[in-house]
């Protein structure tokens, strides 16, 4: 039996450990988080398998919920934790581009940001839950302003400010939930909601919703999300939109499914969902840097996500959850292109990066990348979109579905204006990306092709969803 | 029916939110960010509070003691809220670095 | 497992290919042609075979084959085949980029012919889409964005429609259809009508095609000859096989002609009528051809909207005989800019000296085009007229009659333009085209004579296609169809035209021997001999005609659009406003959003 809490210890402890590694060799710590990275990959597949055939509780400390601390490993936090680890572990290839010093915090830090996200996606407990989404966003805040310049800054002095405000108002909601119930732990919560008072539910279902809105990147939570990406190192962005957005999501999906099994509120959360999308797509359309047209896009994927969560029908949701591996593949892949684009171009204006994509190396991954965002088959981002349609046409959305697919065709028009762009023939000599660059980008385009082509692995897990919207893990 | 600690932590809270919003100065926001924080301590705190309770150390002398996992919880919530803040300060100050100033408004023009 | 025979032949082996041709890319417009031959060889013992199954890859897909079917891919992979065999010598060797993506386009039509539930077909439908799009992006850059969104447009549609119908039957099998209400059904094919209807240009959704149509000519070949046929065969499925007869008529009858599908036909008679006259003109010869093929396209949409058995097999025929003219005029065209290097038709001139054979497919896709009754092309156009004139409609009938008469000034134009007349000074030089461009063209006649001589054949596999979909069948024999006004006996036409042919024959060999050929310029200049002169008046084509047009012409739905897209990214500029970049704002936004959330739980509680 493998501990899912070594998905938390690991990199804990590996990160504090990283200072006394580097007095050895500051050149190998790159290599010592990613190999940490790569255990902890095989640790989450494990989990995972294991989680597959009953959820795993792994009790801390010896006491029983609901008093102790417990890590509570369903099929999709499971699945959920993989594609997290499996995400840092592709980004920290790209990490070694990093030359920026001072390098052990940058990778301290990140090994925190791992920490933290698989904290948010595997506990049961709700306090361990803003625990972990405060060590989540301390590591983000301080990998935001990495690059120690004014965009770097502003970037991350909105997002200390805006999450600072959510991760309040999460801890609202929890006191909340706590004066009244008297018990922490996720299952148990959900069972005696019904012991609450109304009112005190609403305030504190609209607390927790926020303050995970915040880092789900909903509408109009998400104003932190162009500058801040757009200032990080480019590594850090990817690890962003790949891993801290989709604990995020995964926790707002518990505030919604296991924690409050509110039917009535739905449809607001699909509402929500929309003017993410549509506020997203629309602001991406109008941006000349690739990063913010990459973070804008970004929001607009989550709104999707959020409109599937919200339509909450087992299709959708299934969809969501699959929207959330595909985004997490499709975004990476492409925040590590533009990083290598603005590396290569020196600028971040797409209009400046004329035929950089005719690199077979660059292009072909990024194509892919962009397609499968566009939701196109058979890469992973169809299945996902499509799944979420259907299961808000056989709800009745139909005006909500029409509004979302004309905001979907602005999602078209741009990435197409910027893929005539990156594959127009140009004189421009760019340099070539090293192995550092292209490993990850091919890696992430062989996920995205292979599960597209053959889905049927994580359709295997989707299955449990029909049991997650029940109210189980 | 809703307790008056609750007012004032709800009150703390609201402080903190108007700080935030309306002041220019980049350590003042931060002030109120911290003051929103410490309101959630405060209404986490009095949760936990028992009338006539004592501290909750288990020797059998005192039968009533207050709840001790709001504390627990205000302990670690405070730790975390000092990092937060820690962060924070560290950010003005690149900010200050970067353009001499911790007004909002002139940071913004600056970079214009 | 025959029908795994059948998925692996016509999806799975042009899939290979494409990634073959991708990794050895030296050898790839050879890979592509072998790749494209098996599916269009192997498709002959399939004929008349039914037979389905589901694959799963996580989610089923349903495939089947049968005749329709069959008669689809029999255009589409000739089609694909032609244009890859024209491919061998017109694209770039050690070009990967274009074997790959053609072949995953006929993957991805050949999955859409052979889906049997919708999924499926989406699925196809977008690998199809996408691939064309970076076909087009290859060569016209520019307007590769164009087609995309028409293309998304197209899927979006469909995907409103599949929606409508999954709400109804909580399934996406085709044959899961019962019991959606009427008014479910007319969203469903409202939907899915004008979705397909993108990929066949029908107005005002053609924009995208004369850009689209720029690109390498093969692949616009494949494009409009064989992709098109798509819309063609999904309106063709949803409205006769999904829906079916029945549940047409229920809308109401207009000369027991379903009020659904009549205004789908006067649409299509616009789009011919439409079509032509902007064709005609066209100085630039692809676009003159993508214009064509838009109104050719709209007699298809003629038919399908009719219904009737005469109707139906009429468009059926037409598509087919469209598939295989417009695919050699595209490539015709290809050759003549392969060899020239030029378009515009007033640049071009006395081609037919130099490039014969060329001049001589051509002409005979030009035959085929104009409905001359020595190609098939004349019988599927009567069709569709007597379809019209059978049921007395007014308004179709001569839209459809006027449009026949303005396909002949453009084909006249591309004939006289391109071939006839003066030789340009520069093209001295030009040779015909390479053998594999003229094997490509002469494959691509070969059933449009056939048909024409034995329309019978052909019309038995449509027969059985419209007694498959219970619409009603054709009455034919091997050389002539009948209908209630007519018919077309082509046994009489061809004893008639081969008399008539061998006595003008007799005489114009006779005359020769007395007639003195003159040159050009003996014939135009009166025996003076300046050093050049330019006789050749292909510019400023029909400028009398165009005149008079003048004031229609002014009105544009490219315009349109184009107004329609700028109203809404300066929209689009005030929202990104929003976005003060000021943390205060945002702070507030939130206190804002919570306050919301709060008022909508109460209201909610």
């Amino acid at each position: 039996m493998i501990h899912p809490v070594l998905l938390i210890a690991i990199p804990l402890f590996f990160a504090f450990l990283l200072p006394l590694i580097s007095l050895w060799s500051k050149k190998s710590l790159p290599y010592v988080t990613t190999a940490v990275m790569g255990l902890n990959t095989i640790i989450a597949i494990l989990v995972f398998l294991e989680a597959m055939k009953a959820p795993i509780f792994d009790i801390i400390g010896g006491f029983q919920p609901p008093l102790g601390i417990v890590l509570m490993v369903g099929p999709l936090g499971g699945f959920l934790a993989m594609i997290i680890n499996t995400a840092a572990l592709i980004i920290s290839i790209y990490s070694m581009e990093m030359k920026k010093e001072p390098l052990l915090k940058y990778y301290m830090l990140t090994l925190l940001l791992l920490m933290g996200t698989n904290g948010m996606v595997l506990t049961g407990d709700i306090f361990n839950l803003f625990v972990f989404l405060e060590v989540t966003s301390i590591a983000s805040y301080g990998l935001a302003s990495y690059n120690k310049d004014l965009k770097g800054f502003e970037g991350a002095l909105k997002y200390v400010i805006l999450g600072s405000i959510g991760s309040t108002f999460v801890l609202i909601g929890i006191a909340l939930i706590y004066s009244q119930l008297r018990t922490l732990n996720m299952l148990d919560i959900a069972r005696r909601l019904g012991e609450m008072d109304p009112y005190t539910k609403i305030v504190a279902f609209a607390s927790l919703f926020l303050g995970f809105g915040v880092e789900a990147e909903m509408f109009p939570l998400n104003t932190w999300v162009p500058e801040t990406y757009d200032g990080a190192p480019h590594p850090v962005t990817a690890m962003f939109s790949s891993m801290s957005a989709k604990s995020g999501i995964f926790a707002l999906a518990r505030v919604i499914f296991t924690i409050f099994a509110f039917a009535n509120y739905l449809w607001f959360v699909v509402i929500m969902g929309l003017l993410t999308v549509f506020f997203g797509e629309i602001v991406a359309y109008v941006q000349k840097d690739i990063k913010r047209m990459l973070a804008y896009s970004s929001i607009g994927q989550m709104g999707m996500i959020i409109m599937g969560l919200g339509i909450g029908t087992t299709i959708a949701v299934e969809g969501a959850f699959f929207q959330m591996f595909s985004h997490a593949m499709g975004k990476a892949l492409l925040f590590i292109a533009a990083g290598y684009m603005i590396y290569a171009a020196q600028t971040e204006k797409m209009s400046e990066m004329k035929g950089i994509g005719r690199n077979p190396l660059i292009g072909i991954p990024l194509l892919i990348g962009i397609l499968s965002i566009m939701g196109m088959p058979p890469f992973i981002g169809f299945y996902g979109k499509f799944y979420i349609l259907m299961g808000g046409f056989s709800q009745g959305y139909y005006a909500i579905i029409a509004l979302f697919l004309a905001a979907s065709i602005v999602e078209i028009a741009y990435y197409a204006r910027f893929i005539k762009i990156v594959f127009q023939p140009s004189t421009k000599n760019y340099p070539a990306p090293r192995s550092t660059v292209y490993v990850p980008l091919i890696l992430f385009a062989i996920i995205i092709v292979l599960f597209g082509v053959y889905p049927q692995p994580v359709f295997e897990v989707l299955k449990h969803v029909a049991a997650f919207l029940a109210g189980g893990a | 029916m809703i307790p008056y600690y609750y007012i004032a932590s709800i009150a703390l809270i609201a402080l903190g939110f108007y700080i935030v919003i309306a002041k220019k100065n980049l350590i003042k926001i931060i002030i109120g960010l911290d003051m929103m924080d410490t309101g959630v301590n405060l209404l986490l705190i009095s949760i936990g509070y028992v009338k006539g309770g004592t501290a909750p150390i288990e020797n059998g002398n005192y039968p009533i003691y207050v709840d001790p996992i709001p504390q627990a919880l205000v302990l670690t919530a405070i730790v975390i809220g000092v990092s937060v803040m820690a962060l924070a300060l560290s950010i003005a100050i690149g900010l200050y670095k970067n353009t001499g100033t911790v007004e909002i408004d002139e940071i913004r023009r600056l970079r214009e | 497992m025959e029908i795994w025979s059948a998925f692996g032949i016509f999806v799975l082996v042009p899939l290979i290919g494409a990634l073959l041709s991708y990794l050895a890319r030296k050898y790839a417009v050879y890979l592509g042609l072998i790749f494209a031959l098996v599916p269009a060889i192997a498709l002959y013992p399939f004929y008349g075979k039914e037979m389905s199954t589901v694959v799963n890859i996580g989610v089923k897909l349903n495939l089947a084959f049968d005749v329709t079917t069959w008669f689809f891919m029999l255009m589409l992979d000739t089609v694909a085949l032609a244009s890859m065999l024209f491919a061998t010598s017109y694209v770039r060797k050690g070009e990967g980029g274009f074997s790959t993506l053609m072949l995953l386009g006929l993957a991805g039509a050949n999955g859409v012919l052979m889906a049997r539930d919708f999924l499926t077909l989406y699925i196809f439908w977008e690998m199809m889409s996408w691939s064309a799009y970076i076909l087009v992006l290859r060569s016209s850059g520019e307007y590769a964005r164009r087609y995309m969104l028409f293309a998304v447009l197209s899927a979006y549609l469909l995907i409103m429609g599949i929606g409508i119908y999954y709400y109804y039957t909580g399934s996406f099998l085709y044959s899961a259809a019962s019991g959606i209400p009427l008014s479910g059904w007319a969203w469903i094919l409202l939907f899915l009508i004008l979705g397909f209807a993108v990929k066949m240009a029908v107005f005002p959704l053609h924009v995208w095609a004369p850009y689209a149509y720029r690109s390498e000519q093969p692949f616009v070949a494949f494009l409009s000859g064989g992709l098109s046929k798509l819309g063609t065969f999904g309106i063709f499925m949803a409205m006769y096989s999904i829906a079916g007869v029945a549940i047409l008529q229920g809308f109401g009858t207009f000369r027991s002609i379903s009020l659904f599908g009549y205004p789908f036909a006067v649409l299509g008679a616009f789009t011919a009528f439409i079509g032509t006259i902007l064709a005609i003109f066209q100085d630039d010869l692809r676009k003159l051809l993508a214009y064509s093929s838009i109104g050719q396209l709209g007699y298809v949409m003629v038919g399908l909207g009719l219904g009737t058995p005469l109707a139906v097999g009429g468009a059926l025929f037409h598509a087919f005989n469209h598939a295989f003219f417009k695919a050699i005029l595209f490539l015709g065209a290809g050759a003549v800019i392969y060899r020239t290097g030029k378009y515009r038709i007033s640049e071009l001139g006395g081609l037919g000296y130099r490039m014969p054979f060329t001049f001589l497919f051509v002409l005979f896709a030009i035959f085929a085009l104009a409905g001359i009754p020595i190609t098939s092309g004349f019988i599927s156009k009567w069709m569709l007229y007597e379809a019209a004139i059978e049921k007395k409609f007014v308004l179709i009938a001569p839209l459809m009659l006027i449009a026949s008469v303005g396909a002949f000034l453009y084909c006249f134009r591309i004939l006289y333009g391109v071939f006839l007349g003066q030789l340009d000074k520069e093209h001295e030089n030009v040779k015909e085209a390479p053998a594999p461009m003229l094997a490509a063209m002469a494959l691509l006649m070969l059933p449009l004579l056939i048909f024409a001589i034995f329309p019978g054949w052909i019309l038995k596999w449509i027969n059985e296609i419209l007694t498959g979909a219970n619409i009603g069948t054709l009455k034919y024999d091997t050389y002539a169809y009948y209908s209630s006004i007519g018919g077309a006996d082509m046994l009489v036409f061809w004893i008639t035209f081969m008399l008539l042919f061998m006595i003008s024959m007799y005489l114009f060999t006779r005359k020769r021997k007395v007639t003195k050929v003159v040159d050009q310029y003996d014939n135009y200049l009166a025996g003076e001999t300046p050093p050049y002169v330019q006789l050749h008046a292909a510019h400023n084509f029909y400028k009398p005609l165009r005149d008079t047009w003048a004031p229609l012409l002014r009105y544009s739905v490219d315009r349109a659009y184009e107004k329609f897209v700028k109203f809404f990214i300066e929209g689009f500029e005030e929202i990104k406003k929003m976005y003060t970049e000021n943390p205060q704002d945002y702070a507030a936004y939130l206190g804002i959003a919570f306050l919301i959330f709060l008022l909508v739980g109460w209201w909610l509680l």
